[in-house]
């Protein structure tokens, strides 16, 4: 089946009057969206995943390329397809001192989409009780889902959330997973741009990654998953850079995590014990410790060149068709295959 | 076409700017009333007529001044934060995905502009002979009022409409084109009090009759643009007619034209981030 996005050599360049010009998007070849599924686009904060989705809506000028949707150019003729595409591009955007009722009626003007159709977005999301409040007066996450409903009204058959999870709390989180599991159980293509990994592995079937605007690595979940190397573990240290100096000294690799005092160490898990002696024989005592399978958020990290690379043997291929992980994972202590950002095989 | 009309017209008219402006100036005129009311009634000899007032001594060009001066400051702001503010929420990205032809958008609010900021100018001229004529009546004398003094009242206030409306799509164009709301009303300001009004017109006094402010005043009072002649700095002055006030209409259009063009043509080709 057909990709519902295909962008071909896409690339932006923003020119500064001041500094040099920023290259957004270099060069991406992509294929994104499938009605039922859902799909993960991916990268650091930077990596030009707002830029690619806002030169797919037609928002933005490719300085190069092409990009289409439905098989019509965005860059010129996406009006022909707008009323398939649903899209939260960044933050919800609503006119603030309107009601959720007014903004979505506003909205559905536009498109010449009748009232009845607001009430259904409302009661998806969830909001009908509150429709009469304005929206300056909602949380981030009630926000969120209004915006949601204002991507829902026309009824798309891509909806493409750009950090729909960004500011949400835990519960408001778990709420948007159900709502976007819930979207593509209807038969929609759902594209979701996300840095927050945890959640987008709980909810995508596919998956893309780019970092400093160019393609990493695309494919099934499963496949991606892959690139995280085999399960690890994590030692909560005192002092993390100190820990990862003594287990270098003892030959064991580690790296340090985005929680403050935490570290992955690069060994099997049955070999948990030569950590733990390895810091205690260096005067450093653990405070916790505990396994970690084989993520999203491993992948992408090591995908991205976001951690320090463990040595690791060359990255394997392209996925075959249906494929799940690479065909042959890695040894425990070897966690590659690593490909980093404009390395050879990484960047397509 | 006309769901994108009432959808930008429900927009507009939804817009604090929109109607707490009129209102502040509708308000200003209240009290300007209620202080000639009792400044009138102290002062026996000094009863207003309002046949005289509108079209005798005064003329109702200049009755209605207060609306025509302040009309290019209200229709100016209007419709440049009526882009301005929808640009800096992001709103109007979110508003391209549901329209993404620019120009068809474009079009459509500033039709919606033009002609919400027209009846609100007309609204409040009307307002405004509505509390002379009470202020007359309360205070001194109504009597001689015919329908041709009605018909001349009629054909002011449909300019001031006009003229209101066409500022706002000045407004709503230099603010598109410089992509920053506040910018733009504060630099319009200045530009109104100190290059328009003193600057040019000192300095460039044949360039002056030709400025965007200056016709908007002509040709909603009905006044003749006039400007200086000779030397300013040895006293050798001369005011002069440059035109009359339906060529100043022709000078307001040309520019209103020249700043929506220079917008359309930056704004379909602009980045949307």
């Amino acid at each position: 089946m057909a990709a519902i996005v295909e962008m071909h050599e896409l690339r932006k360049v923003y020119v500064r009057r001041r500094g040099e010009d920023v290259v957004a998007v270099e060069g991406l070849d992509l294929e994104l969206g499938r009605p039922g599924t859902v799909h993960g686009f991916l990268g650091p904060n930077g990596s030009g995943k707002t830029t690619t989705i806002r030169c797919l809506l037609g928002l933005i000028q490719p300085t190069g390329g092409q990009v289409s949707v439905f098989g019509a150019d965005s860059t010129r003729r996406f009006h022909e397809v707008s009323a398939r595409v649903g899209a939260i591009v960044e933050n919800p955007k609503m006119f603030p001192n309107f009601s959720a009722r007014r903004n979505l009626a506003l909205l559905a003007r536009i498109a010449g989409i009748g009232p009845a159709e607001v009430d259904r977005v409302l009661d998806i999301v969830g909001l009908r009780d509150r429709a009469r409040d304005t929206f300056a007066s909602y949380s981030l996450g009630m926000k969120q889902r209004l915006a949601i409903a204002g991507a829902l009204l026309k009824d798309p058959d891509l909806l493409i959330l750009d950090e729909p999870a960004n500011g949400l709390d835990p519960a408001g989180i778990a709420e948007m997973r159900g709502l976007i599991a819930q979207i593509a159980g209807e038969g929609k293509a759902v594209l979701v741009s996300s840095h927050q990994l945890a959640e987008v592995e709980q909810v995508c079937d596919d998956v893309t990654i780019i970092s400093r605007g160019r393609l990493i690595e695309t494919g099934p979940l499963q496949y991606i998953r892959g690139f995280a190397g085999s399960d690890s573990v994590v030692a909560a240290v005192g002092d993390r850079d100190a820990a990862i100096l003594a287990l270098a000294d003892a030959g064991i690799t580690a790296r340090p995590r985005s929680v403050v005092n935490e570290i992955t160490v690069e060994i099997d898990p049955v070999r948990t014990s030569d950590v733990t002696r390895a810091l205690a024989e260096r005067g450093h005592y653990l405070s916790g410790l505990r396994t970690e399978s084989a993520t999203l958020e491993a992948a992408f990290l090591n995908l991205t060149g976001e951690a320090p690379p463990p040595p690791g043997p060359p990255p394997p291929g392209p996925p075959p068709p249906g494929a799940t992980g690479p065909a042959d994972p890695p040894a425990a202590e070897v966690p590659g295959p690593v490909a980093q950002p404009g390395g050879p095989g990484a960047v397509r | 076409m006309i769901n994108l009309l009432v959808a930008e017209s429900t927009r507009l008219w939804a817009r604090r700017m929109t109607r707490f402006f009129p209102l502040g100036l509708a308000a200003l005129f209240v009290a300007g009333i209620v202080i000639a009311f009792l400044v009138i009634s102290n002062d026996e000899g000094n009863s207003p007529d309002f046949v005289d007032d509108m079209a005798g001594g005064v003329g109702a060009q200049d009755v209605l001044g207060p609306i025509t001066a302040v009309l290019p400051l209200m229709a100016f702001v209007i419709g440049g934060s009526y882009i301005g503010a929808d640009a800096k929420t992001g709103m109007l990205e979110q508003l391209l995905t549901w329209e993404p032809r620019r120009l068809r958008f474009l079009v459509a609010r500033l039709v919606s502009l033009v002609v919400g900021v027209a009846v609100l100018a007309m609204a409040l001229a009307v307002f405004l002979v509505a509390l002379l004529y009470s202020l007359a009546a309360s205070t001194g004398t109504v009597d001689g009022v015919t329908g041709e003094l009605w018909g001349n009242i009629a054909v002011i206030v449909l300019r001031t409409g006009l003229a209101a409306g066409l500022f706002s799509a000045f407004g709503f164009g230099v603010t598109l084109l410089i992509n920053n709301s506040v910018g733009a009303i504060v630099g319009f300001v200045i530009y109104w009090f100190i290059i328009e009004n003193f600057l040019v017109a000192v300095f460039l006094p044949r360039v002056s009759s030709y400025l965007p402010i200056t016709n908007a005043d002509s040709f909603a009072s009905g006044r003749d643009v006039e400007r200086l002649e000779g030397n300013v700095f040895q006293g050798e002055v001369d005011t002069i007619v440059s035109h009359g006030y339906l060529t100043a209409g022709v000078v307001l259009a040309a520019w209103v034209a020249l700043a929506v063009i220079a917008a359309a043509l930056v704004f379909v080709r602009r980045d949307i981030d």
